[in-house]
């Protein structure tokens, strides 16, 4: 029987569980089915996960994308054996959906970035203009090169992590690294984007 | 260290991911190259804008949206599960059925195609051995299919049916035996005749159409006294099917298509008629 919600919570945010992973008994109540454990889990990573999906996919597609992630995640717990951490299972699962979901809308995913809704009430400073500049540069990377970057610069993973997550050598990390920053740097210069000397 | 290998450990040395050896090469290439530094640094400015990208917020009512369709997703599950649990019984017994007919048919197709296949060796062997030695010939069916010489009014009983087997043909033919053979495909009779000068004609009756005992020898159909006949070449004399009344009639060793008009009018003015009359024991009308 999974604990109430708010010790699992608790729990989990002291630390006292399993040394492993401290969400080893979030996601074995997830296991089971159960809905305070599915609820923890949303509430552990949902914000991380929008975050990710937003630079991957968009602002338009991402909430409906976190949920088919979520959903998702649910489906396919019982899969997750705890040999790798649950973050990067979930990361991995993550973009797998985005690339799927990429391979959907093939036709119309570059498309797409560029008609993201404009947000009339955002600012017009210098730091809104590049902000808005680095997310047209993003959007234009290639979706693998894209994904490793927003893993790298945005979430923070390691080499090690981001290995895992998208189950590659360790040691093409960094040179997929080199890439991603490269062709971002060029194609925010063509963007109008000023490089400090 | 040369540029080139510097370039590529560049992302690297940045997210402080190397050895401790690459690391300090890569730190003295930078302090003697400012194009290379001038790169690094780019990608300081890179992780500036990268960190200052706007934070999304999450929609309010997320959680609640994924929570319904948990639900409808368990809906959907418990109503196959429940519908599993009704049906898989008789899914699995039709199932089962299904495969056991198709074994079943497979076996039977194959046993029956086998089956033709023999009809036609054996027949095969008959008419060549008809037309070596006529009045020996039917030895090669009696071997195979139990052939039973019986008397004229027990063949009926024998072969579930009235045969016409006249005592007489046109043409001097006399009959001289009569068996009943049982084969793969129907239980038929033979009727031997024999004329003065020692020709030989047999008369085969049963209840289907047998042109498999021909196996791929030349096969016309002709009109003969006004029936669809199927005439077969067997060297130098013929062999003719019709169908006679509620029965298909074969006769091997006609000399001609004459002779096999002359008896398809014979036999067929003493068939007996389609009508409920054709029961076991009764004589057909001479």
């Amino acid at each position: 029987m999974l604990a109430p919600a708010s010790n699992l919570l608790e729990a989990h945010q002291s630390g006292s569980r399993a040394a492993s992973d401290p969400l080893a008994d979030v996601v074995a109540g997830c296991q089971r089915g159960d809905r305070h454990a599915q609820r923890l889990l949303y509430e552990h990573c949902h914000e991380r996960l929008f975050r990710l999906l937003v630079r991957l996919v968009g602002r338009q597609d991402a909430p409906d994308l976190l949920q088919q992630v979520f959903l998702r995640v649910f489906q396919k717990i019982g899969q997750f054996s705890g040999r790798a951490r649950f973050e990067t299972w979930v990361y991995r699962l993550a973009i797998n959906e985005c690339l799927q979901f990429r391979r959907q809308r093939a036709r119309t995913f570059c498309a797409m970035h560029a008609e993201e809704p404009v947000d009339p009430a955002a600012d017009h400073t210098q730091r809104a203009l590049q902000q808005e500049l680095m997310e047209r540069a993003l959007a234009q990377l290639a979706p693998d090169l894209r994904a490793i970057f927003v893993l790298r610069e945005v979430e923070g993973l390691s080499y090690r992590r981001i290995a895992e997550t998208l189950q590659i050598k360790e040691g093409t990390v960094g040179s997929r690294l080199n890439q991603a920053r490269t062709q971002l740097r060029i194609h925010l210069v063509e963007l109008g984007w000023k490089p400090e000397s | 260290m040369n540029c080139e290998s510097a370039r590529e450990l560049m992302s690297a040395y940045y997210d402080r991911e190397l050895t401790p050896d690459l690391e300090l090469a890569v730190r003295e290439h930078l302090e003697d190259c400012p194009h290379c530094a001038h790169h690094l640094a780019q990608f300081e400015q890179l992780s500036k804008l990268a960190t200052e990208l706007r934070e999304p917020s999450v929609p309010a009512d997320m959680w609640s949206a994924i929570d319904s369709s948990i639900d409808r997703q368990r809906l959907r599950r418990d109503r196959w599960a429940r519908a599993w649990r009704r049906y898989s019984p008789a899914a699995v017994a039709a199932v089962l059925l299904v495969a056991a007919s198709l074994v079943a048919f497979s076996y039977w197709q194959n046993r029956h195609a086998a089956d033709h296949r023999q009809m036609a060796a054996t027949f095969g062997q008959y008419l060549e051995r008809f037309h070596e030695q006529p009045e020996r010939a039917e030895d090669v069916l009696l071997a195979r299919y139990e052939g039973r010489l019986l008397p004229p009014e027990q063949a009926a009983g024998a072969a579930k049916f009235q045969p016409n087997a006249p005592d007489r043909l046109p043409q001097g033919f006399t009959r001289t035996k009569l068996y009943v053979l049982e084969m793969p495909c129907c239980t038929c009779t033979q009727t031997i005749y024999q004329d003065e000068q020692g020709h030989v004609l047999a008369l085969f009756e049963h209840n289907d159409q047998q042109r498999d005992w021909f196996g791929d020898r030349p096969t016309i159909t002709a009109e003969c006294h006004g029936k669809q006949t199927c005439l077969v070449q067997m060297r130098d004399r013929l062999a003719a099917c019709w169908k006679s009344g509620p029965r298909h009639l074969t006769i091997v060793g006609a000399r001609d298509v004459e002779q096999v008009a002359e008896l398809v009018a014979y036999l067929d003015a003493r068939a007996p008629s389609l009508a409920p009359a054709d029961s076991v024991g009764q004589r057909p009308h001479l």
